[in-house]
């Protein structure tokens, strides 16, 4: 179990030498100019069997948290609480030396990382049985691959059961069947009653593994709730409205496009029931306040659980809105077959200039319509899309 | 039996530290650790060949001379290795150290216990020499173990502040081995502490500790130094152990 209360963090850094040097010379008493608040009254708990995530924007403390969390810093103030064995998954194989054989690699860091003396050997025979590397148990690692060193540094740190288990972007690197297996994983122990801290830029594992996410920005707790709660404040959170900087400040913030929304199925508006394979549009009427050079609207498409399971724009499809005239009416449509899976799913908006939102980005909307799917007259299939298939025989 | 327990399960955490670092130190390495031996025998048999072989020094003295340079040379290699080792341990188990939660104190052990491998080690090889050439106090030299080990931790008073520095610093390596230097130099090891040497050897930390150890090691060795020139360097060390683990710790951590 992890809890933290009023968790504040403040780095001291350098401006030089001269700086580092006086620190040094100091006992730190001294130098150390630029103070930097990385966290910010940070408050959350982590129960046994919770998986929480964390997301934010670069430099928003993700890493700080982790490394208070695993002790490698200390706090300016407040507490972290945290009961039980601690095992930390940061990158793969880090830790790891390469003139060392597979076998040395494991049972050194095995032992350092928190296993006990009397199970290393069991550890050890587990972990190359996991990771499919028996033959290269006395490889030096040098010899191995990447792939082999991450499932190596994986089936390590996943060998038994930890308490708390921190987990930082390590899953990035590797391929689709290893995130897969990953995931399991993290599934089996959140079984066995692990809390699990997951840090990633990965929205959609984070939304199919995490009971809760935590929402960082600037070193402050923005959000902490429902995944997709979570997601939707981050994609709002990263649309950059530069635009607003660059008008006046003492007049009211106002969006240089003005729009309107319809969902339509057939000739009903807004419907919030469709079925697999109905044909349906996404109508947006807009006109503009002040000329802009380009715009680009997009859509996406989102699981109650928060997957994104589609997105689009003009841009990616070579429209190219320029050129448009002030207080004109515009009208566009996505047109699209309901080629999802039955649940529930939610459709929204983006308005901003060239391929994505996270530059000049004029609007930015999540959840604009909600509307349910359900399967009538279409076989029973698995996963989130739905695929036309014929079957030949 | 709680303090024992968990000193033995520390203690078993450092001894594998300790092997992973010879491993990593030696690992593809033709003769492995055994490299360690050659280069402290090769160290003391070219002293040996010069001191002794050679007759550099007036014969008459020989004999007292001998157990006098051996005796500082076995004083000194362990004790340089565990400043240079010291001083980059920490930034060399960087990954080790963010991936575990052993915290950093106990990386500091580990050039620690090599230094007492090192000296135990170092100590069979010199003291036969010391057996053939000096009046070895047997008994001096078995308590001589305990002295150095107190010494070690001395000196780990410092390497807790050096390698705390090493990391601000990005790599004071090349300090320290001119640092070294100058306290070899500033040890009466190869010289008499006559005049201004004297003088000279008091301002050094480790003068008054090799006098110790010489006074144990060999028969009728007269002490030249007084334990109150030492006071002032011990107190000053202590302070840099406390400053080094106060407000500095934290700066450094934020670095590593």
């Amino acid at each position: 179990m992890i809890e933290i209360k009023n968790l504040t963090k403040d780095y001291i850094g350098f401006s030089g030498v001269m700086d580092r040097l006086l620190s040094s010379i100091s006992f730190g008493l001294l130098g150390g100019k630029i103070r930097f608040r990385a966290l910010e009254n940070i408050n959350f708990r982590c129960g046994k069997g919770e998986i929480v995530g964390i997301i934010g924007q670069n430099g928003a403390g993700k890493s700080t948290l982790l490394k208070l969390l695993t002790g490698v810093s200390q706090t300016s103030s407040g507490s972290i609480s945290i009961s039980g064995n601690i095992r930390s998954i940061l990158e793969l194989g880090v830790g790891f030396n390469p003139e060392l054989s597979g076998e040395e690699n494991v049972y050194y860091n095995g032992l350092v990382w928190g296993f006990r003396l009397d199970e290393i050997e069991e550890v050890t025979e587990r972990v190359f049985e996991i990771s499919n590397l028996i033959e290269f148990r006395k490889t030096p690692i040098k010899n191995y691959s990447s792939g082999m060193i991450m499932r190596l540094g994986f089936a390590l740190a996943t060998a038994t059961v930890p308490e708390v288990l921190i987990v930082d972007e390590a899953l990035a690197v590797g391929d689709a069947i290893f995130q897969q297996k990953s995931l399991e994983k993290f599934r089996e122990f959140k079984e066995a009653g692990s809390a699990t801290l997951i840090v990633s830029h990965d929205l959609t594992l984070l939304a199919q593994i995490c009971d809760r996410i935590i929402l960082l920005d600037k070193g402050k707790l923005i959000y902490d709730g429902l995944p997709q709660m979570a997601i939707q404040e981050y994609m709002k959170q990263i649309a950059d409205t530069s635009w607003q900087k660059k008008l006046d400040p003492n007049k009211d913030v106002q969006s240089p496009i003005q729009f309107q929304c319809k969902f339509i199925k057939a000739d009903i508006i807004n419907p919030t029931l469709v079925f697999v394979g109905d044909l349906v549009d996404w109508e947006i009427t807009y006109f503009l306040n002040e000329p802009i050079p380009q715009l680009t609207i997009g859509i996406h498409i989102d699981h109650s659980n928060g997957i994104r399971v589609y997105g689009t724009n003009t841009f990616q499809n070579d429209i190219l809105l320029d050129n448009l005239e002030i207080n004109k009416e515009y009208k566009l449509r996505f047109q699209f077959p309901i080629n999802l899976a039955p649940g529930k799913y939610s459709i929204g908006l983006s308005l901003h200039q060239g391929d994505n939102h996270t530059m000049n980005c004029y609007f930015w909307g999540e959840g604009l319509h909600s509307f349910e799917v359900e399967r009538v007259g279409i076989p029973k299939f698995t996963g989130l899309t739905y695929l036309p298939i014929k079957i030949i025989l | 039996m709680n303090f024992f327990h968990k000193f033995f399960s520390q203690f078993q955490i450092i001894w594998i530290l300790v092997r992973r670092d010879y491993a990593l130190q030696y690992a593809g390495s033709a003769f492995g650790i055994a490299w360690m031996l050659i280069q402290n025998g090769t160290l003391i048999l070219l002293y040996a060949f010069v001191f002794l072989y050679l007759n550099l020094k007036n014969p008459t003295t020989q004999h007292d001379y001998s157990g006098y340079v051996f005796s500082g040379l076995l004083f000194w290699i362990p004790l340089q290795e565990l400043l240079i080792r010291g001083t980059s341990i920490l930034t060399d188990n960087r990954q080790l150290i963010k991936r575990s939660s052993l915290g950093v104190s106990v990386f500091i052990w580990i050039p620690y216990i090599q230094y007492l491998i090192h000296y135990a080690l170092t100590s069979f090889m010199v003291i036969i020499i010391l057996s053939i050439y000096s009046d070895v106090n047997w008994l001096g030299f078995v308590i001589s173990y305990f002295w150095m080990a107190l010494i070690g931790i001395y000196v780990l008073f410092l390497i807790n502040y050096l390698c705390r520095v090493n990391i601000l610093l990005k790599d004071i390596s090349p300090l320290v081995r001119l640092l070294s230097q100058i306290l070899f130099w500033g040890l009466p090891i190869l010289y008499y502490p006559f005049g201004i040497l004297e003088k000279f050897n008091q301002l050094n930390p480790l003068n008054y500790p090799l006098d110790i150890f010489r006074s144990l090691l060999i028969t009728n060795y007269q002490s030249q130094f007084h334990f109150y020139e030492f006071l002032p360097f011990l107190a000053f060390s202590i302070l840099i152990f406390y400053f080094s683990k106060y407000k500095f710790q934290k700066v450094v951590m934020d670095h590593l």
